[in-house]
């Protein structure tokens, strides 16, 4: 019975994702070609011809530029919660607020974003403004998967260390950092992929329904899930809508993937 | 109350005055709690000394006390008394923890090797403090526990590969290789089947030509094999101290008779 239960659990995890991807495939992939893929929408208005390049570009700019910032701060938030902090309370006081903030929704980022960096900092509806709003979404995730990585790195590991008289930081580097490693690549991986396909985040923030200028810091940019939120609101559920959907969802099957194997290479 | 009275046969290899550990009224408490109740005792140089006493007593908090790492512990600390190594005072301010860490090693009750490779990890202290000078020094310490010949070809792959027993000897000869004087092990054994358990008790007794050794377990067996003194501990206090003829085949303290014959325990 448990068995049974587990069982089906489980393929229902797997067909979930599975009939997702089959389905974008079955209607997107016919629209999905070179030039699709490489060319700027035609025409004036989102009537779901030409291509969607810019809003890869930007999707990636946003989601690199987004990780650049969230980084420093996530991992080493999380390294000084687990490995320099000795007070319980400073600890259960962060880590409650970095809880808050990874259930805040993306609109609410947006707003903040939009209050804050576009309008308080004046970097105007832009690439930096819809980055560092991403930044904003990542960083819950990648503290708390740095913490909790370096949490579970066993104690008497920890304790043999300190008992040859080394420093702490040198156990961390040496130690603890390349037995936690593997878990904070994956929550870097979960939080990347998160912020790739967030919309909201960046409707307030950096999107814009067409440009055809080049990537700029202090520029709107288009995104692939915005893109694919106005033309799907344009023309529905057509071809051109799905092969964004299509393309959005095997880029970020494309980012897991390599950093799993970038991971897989580093455990053996 | 210094209970550690030398037995006559120890007093051949050490004279009562030749201590190079001693823990001196020694209280340590967890979250306020007293673990450890004004706990004295000496260790004779190049003897081994065991600690035995049902669990929880307290022996691996000594242990901790003795070597400084029982201030990783959260909320652990030492409320009165102190530890003398070689007469120096290891809590005075001027002394730092990790120079009482690399005098007094510690190994652990299981094996703790570091996920990196043999040579790494044998090295892996003695690279910190600056001793590492050369290859010829992970290899004498791999003689001295009697891993060299079983590892030699194989030093630069992971020592998470090794079986139980060569991954105690490994972290021995880590702990070795930042050139302690003392070594402290909790129950080295326990992890280990019969024959590896030999191969450590050889091993130990070797070592007390070059070491002081303070070995922690709960196996009367052991020590008796193994231990030159014992101390034995309950609920925070050592209530008995002598040498192993003393305490393990004729003790006089119903506790300690009680534990030895398997009454307890």
């Amino acid at each position: 019975m448990y068995c049974a239960l587990a069982w089906s659990a489980g393929a229902f995890g797997v067909l979930v994702p599975a009939a997702i991807i089959g389905y974008l495939v079955w209607h997107g992939l016919a629209a999905v070609t070179w030039e699709f893929l490489f060319s700027v929408p035609r025409g004036s208005s989102l009537d779901g011809t030409g291509g969607i390049w810019p809003a890869i570009k930007g999707s990636l700019a946003l989601a690199g530029l987004g990780l650049a910032f969230a980084l420093p701060f996530g991992i080493g938030g999380g390294i000084y919660l687990a490995e320099f902090n000795r007070s319980a309370a400073v600890e259960r006081v962060a880590r409650f607020c970095v809880e808050s903030l990874a259930a805040v929704p993306g609109l609410v980022y947006s707003m903040f974003g939009y209050a804050l960096l576009v309008v308080a900092f004046q970097f105007k509806i832009s690439l930096i403004a819809g980055a560092v709003t991403l930044g904003f979404v990542m960083l819950p995730l990648i503290l708390i998967g740095t913490h909790e990585a370096l949490r579970a790195v066993d104690p008497a590991l920890r304790e043999a260390a300190h008992a040859l008289g080394v420093s702490h930081a040198y156990l961390l580097r040496r130690v603890a950092w390349p037995i936690a490693w593997p878990a904070v690549a994956t929550a870097i991986v979960l939080a990347a992929v998160h912020a790739l396909g967030a919309a909201a985040p960046l409707l307030y923030t950096a999107a814009t329904v067409f440009t055809k200028e080049p990537l700029g810091l202090f520029k709107p940019v288009m995104a692939l899930p915005t893109h694919l939120y106005f033309v799907t609101s344009e023309i529905g559920a057509r071809p051109y809508a799905f092969g964004t959907a299509l393309v959005l969802a095997v880029l970020i099957v494309m980012v897991s993937v390599v950093v799993l194997a970038l991971k897989r290479r580093r455990e053996v | 109350m210094d209970l550690a009275v030398p037995s006559l046969a120890s007093a051949q290899r050490a004279s009562p005055a030749d201590h190079a550990l001693e823990a001196r009224g020694l209280t340590v408490c967890y979250h306020g709690t007293p673990r450890l109740r004004d706990v004295s005792a000496t260790f004779s140089r190049h003897c081994i000394t065991a600690i035995l006493g049902p669990s929880g007593c307290g022996k691996s908090t000594l242990l901790r006390a003795l070597n400084r790492t029982l201030e990783l512990v959260p909320g652990a600390s030492v409320a009165a008394g102190t530890v003398l190594l070689d007469g120096t005072d290891a809590y005075d301010d001027g002394v730092s923890p990790g120079w009482v860490r690399t005098h007094v090693g510690m190994l652990q009750q299981k094996p703790t090797p570091f996920p990196m490779s043999i040579l790494d990890n044998v090295l892996f202290g003695a690279r910190y403090h600056g001793l590492a000078g050369g290859p010829d020094h992970a290899r004498r310490q791999l003689e001295r526990v009697g891993l060299w010949d079983e590892v030699k070809d194989r030093l630069h792959l992971s020592a998470l590969a090794l079986s139980g027993g060569q991954q105690q000897r490994l972290c021995l000869a880590r702990t070795l290789a930042v050139l302690p004087s003392i070594v402290l092990m909790d129950e080295p054994c326990s992890a280990l089947d019969p024959r590896a358990t030999a191969v450590i008790e050889d091993l130990v007794r070797e070592l007390a030509r070059d070491f002081t050794i303070v070995i922690v377990t709960h196996n009367v067996a052991q020590a008796r094999r193994i231990a030159d003194r014992c101390l034995f501990m309950q609920e925070g206090e050592i209530i008995a101290a002598g040498s192993r003829e003393d305490m393990l085949l004729e003790p006089r303290h119903p506790a300690v008779r009680d534990f030895v014959t398997g009454a307890i325990g």
